[in-house]
């Protein structure tokens, strides 16, 4: 894990996969929404509101995914001190906030029709929400603090300090009797959900994941760049 | 054509189904489009920092 320590190994690396992931992330979308739109039917009790799920639970698992990748670098980061940890926590934050964002908004879009309300105080929404605070708080902590060694301690502490709230979330329908219906199935052998239904759900969570993928390493070569830019100024002022 | 007509019409629902996906497309352009702007800034920066120190030296 040491070797993607050197900027250039990683930024080769980062070009290596960019591509790929670009390429995935395109097809994914197209051929998504493609079934999105034009190949999966109605739900019977939902009706056309069924086609909001399609970016909603991709983009609800995809904001606890990044939560957890920010908790588990700022771990690596405060143990092992690896350079790259701080890095990506710091990239993949915006990118995370984002996909909550989009959690929560398609979720009220969602409630409205079905539920009669576009938002309700249950556990499911709440924890959700506070996820959203806890991206809004790890962001301002790198934005407040000019010092890279001490934002990145005082943001992973913070990560490591929220990530009590992914199981919240993620068991909150088990745990309390919610308005937010209990998870569906839909990896195993009877799924909940038809094969009409599955078929574009998972499209999207393709092109979400390859969506992240795609601009975290963008945003982690900014970072690297950034960095460069300071080492270089405090260079230049030591001389 | 009517294929996309009917792709348009999400009947009583088609509000909330489209600001989902605009809501969608604002935050994952967005996202680009800032990450982009700043990776081109911090690019120039960096090449013009690099060109300083070459003249110096």
């Amino acid at each position: 894990m040491h070797k993607f320590a050197n900027p250039a190994r990683f930024n080769r690396l980062a070009d290596q996969i960019l591509p790929w992931s670009l390429g995935v992330m395109i097809l994914a979308f197209g051929y998504g929404l493609y079934l999105t739109f034009f190949a999966s039917p109605e739900d019977y009790q939902q009706g056309q509101t069924v086609r909001i799920m399609y970016i909603h639970v991709p983009s609800a698992m995809m904001s606890m995914g990044a939560y957890v990748m920010i908790a588990v670098t700022s771990f690596i980061g405060l143990v092992w001190r690896h350079p790259l940890a701080a890095i990506s926590g710091k990239a993949c934050a915006p990118i995370g906030a984002g996909f909550t964002a989009l959690a929560l908004l398609t979720g009220m879009a969602w409630g409205q029709p079905m539920w009669g309300t576009f938002w309700i105080w249950d556990a499911r929404l709440t924890s959700v929400l506070v996820l959203f605070f806890l991206y809004l708080g790890y962001m301002a902590i790198w934005q407040a603090m000019e010092d890279h060694e001490k934002a990145s301690k005082a943001a992973a502490i913070l990560a490591l300090v929220g990530a009590i709230n992914i199981p919240i979330i993620k068991f909150s329908v088990n745990w309390w009797n919610t308005l937010h219906q209990p998870a569906s199935s839909m990896f195993s052998k009877n799924p909940d959900i038809p094969a009409s239904m599955q078929a574009p759900l998972f499209a999207m969570i393709i092109a979400f994941s390859a969506y992240f993928t795609t601009v975290l390493l963008w945003r982690m070569k900014l970072e690297v760049d950034r960095r460069k830019i300071a080492a270089m100024r405090t260079a230049r002022m030591t001389q | 054509m009517n294929d996309l007509l009917d792709m348009l019409d999400m009947g009583e629902y088609a509000a909330y189904i489209w600001a989902s996906y605009g809501a969608a497309f604002v935050i994952f352009v967005a996202t680009i489009i800032v990450t982009k702007k700043q990776q081109k800034s911090t690019r120039q920066q960096v090449e013009a920092l690099r060109a300083n120190r070459k003249n110096q030296s």
